[in-house]
Formats: C-alpha cells, structure tokens, sequence
C-alpha cells in the first residue's frame, strides 16, 4: 500500500509534467494556464503544499524578469530605438548587403540586453519595409534578423531567459556570461554571415548601378524621417533612460564587488526610471508581461515537484549512464541534446528541467570553469534557430512577415535555421572541447 | 512589387504629407542625388536610365502633374543636347544633369511664392476658412494672412486620423485658431463658413481638378449654400491632358470584421468640374471659374508653348 501511495506520488507529477510540456508544444492552451492547471491539480492532489510551492519559486530569475520588463517598457516608450533603427537605415544607403550586416549585427547587440521578442518588433518593421522599397525579398534578411536575435540574445545573463534562469540557479554573474559566451557568440556570428552571403549571393548584390532603386529608396528615407518627425521625442526623458539602462548594466558587470544581486539592480533600476521619468506606474505596469511571469513561477514549482519526488535525480543518473565520465562526451551531449530538444520544444521548460538534472549530475562528475553551465546555455539559446517554433521571436517575425503579405513557411525558416544551427552547434562544440582540453 | 510600382506607391504617400508642390521639389532633389549616387559605366548608360527613369515619373498613379510638365521639359533639354553629351565623360553629363534640376527647382519655387503670394491676398479680417488637405500653396497663403495681421479661423473638415493629425500640426504652428469637424459633419457648420480653400493635384484641359478624396463631398454641401470656394495652386498644375488620363488609383481591400469580411474601394484622388468652384488663384492671379478658358489660354501660352524651353 504504501509502494503504492508512493508510485502515485511519482507518476502523478511526471503525468502532469508531460501533458503540460504537449499542452505547451502544440499550443493547444496558452501556456500560463497550461502550468497553472498543473500547479492546481498538483495542490488539489495534496502532492504538494503551497507554503513548499513558494520556495519552489526562483525569486532571482522572476525578479529579474520583472525588472527588466519594466526597463525595456521605459525605453521603448522613449522612441530612442526607433532613432537608432532610422539612423541604422540611412547608413546601409539602400545596399542590400549593408541592411543584412547592420540590421542583423544591431538585431545581436540589441538582443543580447533586451529581450529578443523586443528587439525583433523593433528592428523587423523597418527591414520590410526597406527590403520593399527596394524591390526585394523581405524573408531572407527577416529570418537572418531573427536567427542572430537569438545567437546574441546567449551572450549576456539578461539576453534569453535560459541565461537568467541558469544565472539564477547557479549565481554566474554577468560578466562570466559574456567573458565565457562572448567569443563563441562572436564566431558564430561571423560564420552565419559568411554561410549567408555565399549561398544568398544573389540576393544581395548592390543596387547603385540601377537609378530606379536608388531613387526608390532616397523617397523611401524621406518617409521613413518624415514619419520620425511627427513623433515627438523628448531628449531630456531619452538621456535619463539610457543613464538608467547604462547604471543598470554597469552595476551587473559589478556585481562580484558590489554582491548586489541582478534581481535587485533590475527592479532598482525599473524604480529609479519611474523617479526620473516621472512615467506612470500603472500604464507600465499594464505592459508588464504578466503572463509570462506566472508561466515562470508556474513551471519552477512543476520542475520543484519533479525534484522533489526524485525524478530530476532519476534524469541525472540515466544522463551519466548515457554520457559515462568522459568530460567531452557529457558536454558534447548536454549541448547537442538540448539544442535538438529546444528547435522543436519550448526552450523555458527544457532549461528549468535541466537547471536541477545538471545540479544534481554535477555532485557526482566534476568539470571546471562552469563548462557545463555554458553547455546548457548555448544549447538551449541556439536550438531555437532550427525551426519556427523554436522560440518566440522567431513566431513574432513570422507574423510581421505575413502581416505584409509575406509567408514565411516551416521550411523557408529550416532551410536558413537548421545550417545556422548546425554552424552554431560546430563552432559551440570547438570551443567547448578547447576549453576542456586546455582546462580553461 | 515591381521597382515601378513602389516607386508610385512612395510618390503617393508623399503627396499626401506634403502636397504635388513640395512632392516635386522633393522628387529633384532626390533625382539630383540618384544621378550623383549611381554607377555607370558609359554617358550611354546614364542617359538610358535617365530616359527609363522620367518615363516611369510621367506616368504616375495618379499623375502629379507639376512633376509631369517639368520632367517632360527635362527630356526634351536632354535629348536636344544629346548628341553633344555623347562626346563629353560621365562627370560632366551628371553635371549638366544637375545643372538642369537646379534650374527647374529654383522656377518651381518663384512659381509656388507668387501664387502665395495672390493665395493670401484672398483671405481677409473676419474669415472663418474651412481646408481639407495638405496644400503647399494653401498653407503658405494662410502663413502670408498671418503675418499681414488677419484675423480669421480654420475649420478642419476631418479625414484620415493621420492626415487631419499633419494639418493641425501645420495650422498650430502658424499660430492659427483651429477647429476640427469630421468630413460627415460639416453640414452643422457650413454656416459660419466664408470661404473654402483647396489644393490641387492638377487642373485639366476639360475644365476639372483632381484633389484629396473627400473633396467632392465637401464642394457638394458648400455649393447649395453659395459658399466661395478656391482652387490655390500654381500653374505648374496645368496639363494638356483631360480628367480621364489622370490616372486616378484605385485598390481593392478585403476588411475583415469577427466572422465576415468585404472589399473596401479606395480611390486616391477625386475629380471635380471647375464650374463647381467659385476662384481659381494661381501665380497668375485670381480668376473666376467661368474664365477658365481665358486662364488656361494665358498659362498654356506660357507654360506649353514655351514648354521646350530651358526657362521653364
């Protein structure tokens, strides 16, 4: 009876657990509701007690969520990201080229401190309506935006949220992320513009040996500057937000002589521009993404109940089964596994699965320099690039793109993603492998 | 899209932010600046796409006409020259090229200021005005009667949100007194209006003016009320062309609402006879509607006998 109780109190969270993954999978119900009704059947069932529910909660991660969220709200408001993308624009001079360089590398920069769903609503509009002007195909330079939105988003802590989870967990700090990821994030971008440029040459050949084009794009700057100038910009509230955003950032990089958590600098920050702004507190708070938070806390005490009932112990010791103790092995299928896995499934509750499996792995195989953390991380960060519904923003751009009459299908993104996600994987695997062998 | 096509597209948006005046001077340039940016390898070469491209502006959806008359002009200069052209470099053909746009900018300007100039003499103390588009030479006769001293108030008859957003943002700036009365509504103040002023994309040989969408609707309730209303524009507007050929663009758009949907008919422009006006101002002064002819005699012995000439 009592191996029975026990069985049910084990295969419940696991049941629970797979059918909110498929809920969340074929989006059959929005996946904050998808983690919630499981948290409920889980209470319901007594499976777990709410009072032990809350300590399931990572505060780390949800407070930095919240704080950026709130920042990112400020900062759009200011229009300062439209200027930057008007001025981007003007520089490309209408060179096909120049648009899949600059947009892509400032759709990296961007993505690597702000969100990627942010920065795709960003810097998409403006590359459609560009590549029109121009007469071209806007798709190619959308999804190259959208495939380097998530490679730069793995460079920094607060650039995807499987960083911020894994930075939460394990307490890298920012500047590990981008001292560590940095470099192979570089690589990886140099090569994907190589791969580009050589089998889209023709796509991108100059247009300033045709007068009609260049005409069309001088009209199509004018528009996109006079549209800019009927928006009224107050400079005095864009310095304070990027003062804000660069006190923000700088006490990140810090944090290992200031011990301030990235929680606390976020959600300081998000204050301090409510201070300075004098913007109101409940129109940010209505942009806040609520819903993602709760999908947040809602999956932490999923996965705290898995670990709880000794599942994520069980994953560990099948994954040193599989993987033995050879270092290069465990790190070669920890990052192509979960990369594989986050192409085709959500990359949030992979990593918050993970997150404890590597915790536990960890107490039995040593490796150095946290190279199982950027294991991870650059599996579950990259692997949104095999296909459409790897990660959000790679569903957000589809949808800007058909909205202007361009359908981006299922194979128009695999034929881009699935080479950009063999290349990352490659380079991420090198540079792994170097580091072990080298112990650095 | 064709290259074509986004190019008339561009050109229509424009129009509607700045007016077919400012339009073209925003069309020289931006040519100016296509003719320094592009690279080509022979004089051959570059009058090809020069030819290529003026034949794409001149056949505009719809046309805009002040384009229209000087890029012919253009062409004519150009292929008059052409042979000595053949036999100098590259440089010096973008040059002359250049040359030929200053020219016509700086005719295109003396043209706008006069008609201004004879716009603002039309308004005076006490007038309630009531304007509809975006008209370089309307709002330049209205700026002039603000700096005369006049007193007198704009009604805004509404049209597209972005559109009446642009004028208000233009009238403020003047300093002008301003209320807005959607398109539908201007029937409950059209008493207290003196005069109405619009802009024109062109004015044809058959006696009728192209301008915004909307403007027929708003002609139609001032005309039972006997309300003066003006055509502001330059002479450049003038084309040997009738309505017919004015290449009015028409699009098709499905509008989707919760379970059923319905194309929408959008036109860019409306035509208007000019018997339903009551003035037409321009750089050569104010003339009643009935003396179209005599105007149109005056502005084609100007503009289109002359219109092979470089001072045009």
């Amino acid at each position: 009876m009592v191996e029975v109780l026990a069985l049910s109190n084990i295969v419940l969270p696991v049941l629970i657990f797979i059918a909110v993954y498929i809920l969340i999978t074929f989006e059959i119900v929005d996946k904050s509701i998808a983690v919630l009704t499981g948290v409920a059947i889980l209470a319901i069932t007594h499976t777990s007690g709410l009072k032990e529910m809350v300590t399931f909660v990572d505060i780390d991660t949800i407070g930095l969520l919240f704080g950026m969220m709130i920042i990112i709200c400020v900062i759009q408001r200011t229009g300062l990201l439209r200027i930057i993308s008007y001025k981007i624009a003007k520089l490309t001079k209408g060179s096909p080229l120049k648009i899949l360089l600059l947009f892509g590398l400032t759709t990296a920069v961007f993505s690597a401190f702000l969100d990627n769903v942010t920065t795709i609503l960003i810097m998409v509009p403006i590359t459609i309506e560009l590549t029109l002007g121009l007469g071209l195909d806007p798709r190619l330079f959308i999804i190259t935006e959208v495939l380097l939105s998530n490679i730069g988003g793995a460079s920094t802590l607060i650039g995807d949220p499987p960083n911020i989870m894994i930075g939460s967990a394990t307490g890298i700090t920012f500047n590990q992320f981008l001292t560590n990821l940095g470099l192979p994030i570089l690589l990886i971008i140099a090569f994907s513009y190589i791969y580009v440029m050589i089998v889209r040459k023709s796509q991108l050949k100059p247009v300033d040996k045709d007068l009609k084009k260049i005409f069309s794009i001088e009209l199509l700057f004018h528009k996109i500057r006079s549209d800019l100038h009927q928006t009224t910009f107050d400079t005095k509230y864009i310095t304070k937000s990027i003062i804000i955003l660069i006190l923000v950032i700088v006490f990140f990089m810090l944090e290992q002589i200031t011990h301030i958590r990235p929680a606390v600098v976020a959600i300081t920050g998000g204050l301090l521009l409510f201070f300075i702004t004098k913007t109101k507190f409940e129109e940010i708070l209505e942009k806040v993404e609520w819903n993602t938070l709760l999908f947040f806390i809602g999956l932490f005490i999923l996965v705290g109940v898995l670990e709880k009932v000794g599942i994520i112990e069980l994953l560990a010791h099948k994954l040193v089964e599989v993987s033995g103790s050879n270092p290069y092995i465990i790190i070669l299928v920890i990052l192509w596994a979960t990369g594989i896995i986050s192409g085709f499934l959500d990359n949030i509750p992979l990593t918050a699965t993970m997150i404890p499996v590597i915790m536990t792995f960890s107490n039995n195989i040593t490796l150095p320099n946290n190279i199982i953390w950027w294991a991870l991380s650059l599996g579950t960060c990259l692997g949104g690039n095999v296909t459409v519904v790897g990660a959000s923003a790679n569903v957000i751009a589809v949808g800007m793109a058909k909205k202007h009459h361009h359908h981006i299908s299922f194979i128009d993104f695999l034929r881009l993603g699935l080479p950009i996600f063999l290349i990352s994987m490659i380079v991420s695997s090198i540079y792994l492998i170097i580091r072990i062998w080298a112990g650095i | 899209m064709k290259t074509k096509e986004i190019i008339y597209k561009l050109l229509r948006d424009h129009e509607d932010q700045l007016g077919a005046n400012e339009l073209t001077n925003l069309v020289y340039t931006s040519f100016k600046k296509c003719i320094d940016d592009v690279y080509v390898k022979s004089v051959k070469e570059l009058l090809a796409q020069v030819y290529d491209f003026i034949n794409i502006i001149t056949k505009s959806e719809p046309k805009i006409t002040p384009l229209n008359n000087t890029f012919r002009n253009l062409l004519y200069i150009i292929k008059k020259d052409e042979k000595k052209l053949f036999e100098q470099d590259i440089s010096f053909v973008k040059a002359y090229i250049k040359n030929e746009i200053d020219n016509r900018k700086k005719n295109i300007h003396r043209y706008q200021e006069r008609a201004i100039e004879n716009g603002s003499k039309c308004i005076e103390d006490g007038d309630v005005i009531m304007v509809h588009s975006v008209s370089y030479t309307m709002f330049g006769s209205l700026e002039k009667a603000v700096h005369r001293k006049k007193m007198f108030k704009v009604y805004v008859a509404q049209q597209e949100p972005k559109k009446t957003d642009l004028i208000i943002k233009k009238l403020r700036h003047l300093g002008i007194t301003t209320e807005v009365v959607p398109e539908y509504a201007i029937n409950h103040v059209i008493d207290k209006v003196t005069k109405i002023f619009f802009g024109a994309l062109s004015i044809t040989s058959d006696g009728h003016f192209l301008a915004n969408i909307g403007t027929k609707a708003i002609i139609s309730i001032a005309k039972l009320r006997n309300i003066e209303i003006y055509i502001l524009s330059s002479c450049l507007k003038f084309t040997t062309e009738p309505m017919t050929k004015q290449n009015i663009h028409a699009k098709k758009e499905l509008h989707h609402v919760q379970d059923m949907s319905y194309p929408i008919i959008k036109f860019s422009h409306d035509f208007i006879g000019l018997d339903n006006v009551t003035y037409i101002v321009t750089d050569e002064g104010k003339f009643h509607s009935d003396n179209f002819k005599q105007l149109y005699g005056k502005v084609k012995e100007k503009f289109f006998f002359m219109r092979n000439n470089n001072s045009n």
